[in-house]
């Protein structure tokens, strides 16, 4: 328990030198991790194999979250001896001004903090003679009665009884000055004591799910209870560029302790410089892992597989290496995954997934690994200038699934997920043009399926996509825009790409399908196939729908002649010539029997369709001299 | 997607074959790598990690070490000048840094039990691979046994 003298005594550049101490611990703890991870992990797991290896990696692996865990949690502790000094220094400026007051007006300062003052005034009825002296304690509160000057007992209302010694008035006032402070600063010490008690260690070696778990929760007590003041200060309203002049105007302690207390936010935050995000997400990874673990519903479980398998690659190191710009639970889930670090690459491509797509298992293996075939296409297209190949996992995909028909009475492919990813993805891509170190870095947008909505839509807002230079439109069911031109990077930028058996990109109209649903043959359409493969019972219902919705496609071709062949799903056809973008060659792929919805996931893939890779490759390094075109439906 | 799991399954077989045959050369040398009934083993890396084990052990120590330092001026500590008495907090503070200092030691002592035993596994590549298992997993740390 403080008193008035502790408190004036109280040094707090003390408590600043622990929490530096704690600082210290985290940093070295960051660094030791990293040379477990990528020293001896990485080394022993990659090239022994045998029970022997098996073992070693598993030890190894318990002692780089020993250090993980250590860097988060005494990262926790030096915030919150930060925000303690912080938060004692205001009630102990308060007091040390009410005691210089007091010195200053002769008035004597008890030990229980009880002012006395001297006799003063002139009583007009006693000759002018002085009131004699008094002593006051200070109220417990502007509210509370005053206690008696010895502290203890309470008199009943003496408001009425007004003191004429007019020292009466300021020592009473410096009183209350003197326990409002104590008050205070014993207050926050309480509420420090219990942030504090619940950063102890675990005993032993074991780290798990519960650990995690554990760290989240102190990590959002941290941010409720003593670093609000730090929140409070990020700049989530102010453009990337704005963010990224912020951030790097802030001292290396600062950026430490919003990395240890504010990962999710900082990680999430255009603008910020990349490895700076890896950074944050990386640590923020384990928390928002065990929350999920917690949380025993379908969709927390699959975003958990999800996060597992990004961390599986994270630890397993990649080649160009993977970054992870973005990570969240929100909605459908966030994730952006670069290969190369984007702020010193010459060229950047941020591939934009569609329908069907979620933060998952698959979307950790298949839709990732299209960014990794993009950076290994343009590495060898251009192997004298680092690219950095992103996905770009920051909205809610359509979740369409296989028996759903998105024509006639249910729309369930609407443009609003799209219209909500376009302003997020161009901020994302304005943070890429802030923290690229390069003049002038050639930046890709790529679209695939839905993502080309999303792609699109940003594209036409006002200035278009930030930093874009070309853009890339594969298996699109269409943008909401009639011609290339209104993509704001010139016709001539716009690379567009389709295979003949591609059913995504022949769906008819939205405005024109109510017609073709009863065209369509055998009870299936070619929106069958738009959720063919995006979730449901699989295995079973795959040669099924394909069939009918070989049949529907059929069907709508058929009727397809009679409406307008320029138009799609989504608007103009992009590969057709009304549209006015260069179409490049891909792989026509395989019909829809037997070949299903293969035809629509073949773009970025060298080993299903080499020819739309390298077109990709080319586009994505600047040598769109160099791809193989194709003409336009 | 269905078409894309299957993709990735694929992949995922071939990237495993691919792995093996262009497995690249340990950079630095040292000893090839031996193949003993199928199971590949090289000295270097394992010599290596038994290298930043030991490093790792020696800057642990040190971190503790300024940790308590760190400390110095808080009360409790000997000859702290006084400046930080009257706060529970800091009574508190006293334990939370006895249950790191206690954790970061066992942490400490993980790895000085891991350099020899990455070590013995190095120079024992013709043991057969169960029985540097074995040594691996008798190191005890504290009073636990740490197993996997």
């Amino acid at each position: 328990m403080l008193t008035w003298q502790l408190l004036r005594d109280l040094d707090c550049s003390e408590i600043d030198a622990a929490a530096d101490g704690w600082g210290t611990v985290s940093n070295s703890a960051d660094a030791a991790r990293d040379r477990v991870d990528n020293e001896m992990t990485g080394k022993v797991g990659k090239t022994q194999e045998g029970e022997a290896a098996r073992a070693a990696v598993k030890r190894l692996q318990q002692l780089g979250q020993n250090y993980a865990y250590a860097q988060t949690e005494c990262g926790l502790v030096r915030s919150t001896l930060n925000g303690l000094a912080a938060e004692l220094r205001a009630p102990q400026r308060a007091l040390k001004q009410a005691l210089a007051e007091a010195a200053e007006r002769r008035f004597t300062v008890e030990a229980n903090g009880t002012v006395s003052y001297p006799a003063g005034g002139a009583n007009k009825y006693q000759n002018g003679a002085e009131y004699p002296g008094g002593r006051v304690a200070g109220r417990a509160g502007l509210l509370e009665p005053r206690p008696s000057p010895d502290g203890r007992f309470i008199p009943g209302d003496t408001s009425l009884l007004v003191n004429q010694n007019p020292h009466h008035a300021l020592a009473s006032d410096i009183a209350d000055r003197i326990a409002g402070a104590v008050r205070e600063a014993n207050e926050t010490d309480a509420r420090y004591s219990g942030m504090l008690r619940k950063l102890k260690a675990k005993e032993g070696l074991v780290v798990n799910s519960a650990t995690w778990r554990d760290a989240a929760e102190d990590a959002a007590a941290v941010r409720d209870t003593v670093a609000e003041y730090l929140k409070a200060d990020i700049p989530t309203e102010a453009a990337p560029a704005e963010r990224k002049a912020w951030w790097d105007n802030l001292s290396q302690e600062q950026r430490e302790e919003y990395l240890a207390v504010y990962p999710d936010v900082i990680g999430n935050l255009d603008g910020v410089p990349s490895l700076v995000r890896d950074e944050a997400n990386r640590n923020n990874l384990p928390l928002l892992m065990a929350k999920l673990e917690g949380q025993r519903d379908e969709d927390s479980q699959s975003m958990l597989n999800g996060l597992k398998a990004i961390d599986r690659k994270l630890q397993a190191g990649s080649e160009p290496p993977m970054l992870l710009l973005g990570v969240g639970d929100e909605g459908n889930g966030r994730a952006i995954i670069a290969y190369g670090n984007p702020d010193t690459a010459k060229n950047v491509s941020a591939y934009v997934p569609g329908l069907g797509t979620k933060l998952d298992e698959q979307f950790a293996g298949g839709t990732v690994k299209r960014a990794h075939d993009t950076a290994l296409g343009a590495r060898e297209a251009d192997p004298h200038n680092a690219t950095s190949s992103i996905v770009w996992l920051g909205y809610d995909a359509p979740q369409v699934s296989l028996d759903e028909i998105p024509f006639g009475e249910k729309n369930v492919m609407k443009e609003d997920h799209a219209e909500a990813g376009a302003p997020a993805y161009n901020e994302f891509m304005a943070g890429i043009s802030a923290t690229n170190e390069g003049a002038d870095p050639h930046v890709t947008a790529i679209g695939h399926s839905y993502g080309s909505l999303t792609v699109g839509l940003a594209a036409q807002q006002e200035g278009g996509i930030p930093g874009a230079d070309d853009i890339i439109i594969v298996g699109s069911p269409g943008t909401k825009a009639d011609h290339a031109e209104d993509l704001n990077v010139g016709k001539e930028h716009v690379f567009v790409g389709a295979a003949d058996n591609d059913i995504v990109t022949k769906l008819p109209n939205r405005e024109e399908a109510g017609g073709i649903k009863t065209g369509a043959l055998g009870g299936g359409s070619a929106g069958a196939v738009l959720g063919l493969g995006i979730g449901g019972p699989i295995g079973a219902a795959v040669g099924g729908i394909a069939g009918a919705a070989a049949g529907g496609f059929a069907g709508y071709q058929a009727q397809d002649a009679q409406t307008d062949p320029s138009q799609i799903y989504f608007g103009t056809d992009p590969v057709h010539k009304d549209f006015g973008a260069t179409r490049f060659h891909v792989d026509d792929g395989k019909p829809l029997l037997p070949g299903g919805v293969d035809a629509h996931s073949n773009y970025f893939n060298p080993r299903k369709d080499q020819i739309s890779a390298d077109n990709i490759a080319n586009i994505v390094v600047g040598k769109s001299d160099e791809i193989v075109l194709e003409k336009p439906r | 997607m269905a078409w894309d799991e299957w993709e990735q399954l694929k992949t995922a077989a071939a990237e495993r074959t691919g792995t093996r045959l262009n497995q690249a050369p340990v950079p630095g040398g040292g000893s090839g790598p031996a193949a003993v009934g199928g199971l590949h083993h090289s000295g270097k890396p394992w010599q290596d990690a038994a290298g930043v084990a030991d490093e790792l052990r020696t800057s642990t120590n040190q971190t503790l070490e300024k940790l308590g330092t760190a400390h110095d001026g808080i009360a409790g500590a000997q000859g702290a000048s006084g400046g930080t008495e009257g706060l529970d907090s800091l009574v508190v503070l006293r334990t939370v840094l006895a249950s790191w200092e206690k954790r970061l030691e066992v942490v400490r002592d993980e790895c000085a039990s891991l350099g020899p035993a990455l070590r013995r596994t190095a120079s024992d590549l013709k043991g057969t691979d169960s029985g540097v298992r074995s040594q691996l997993n008798s190191v005890r740390v504290g009073n636990e046994l740490k197993g996997w």
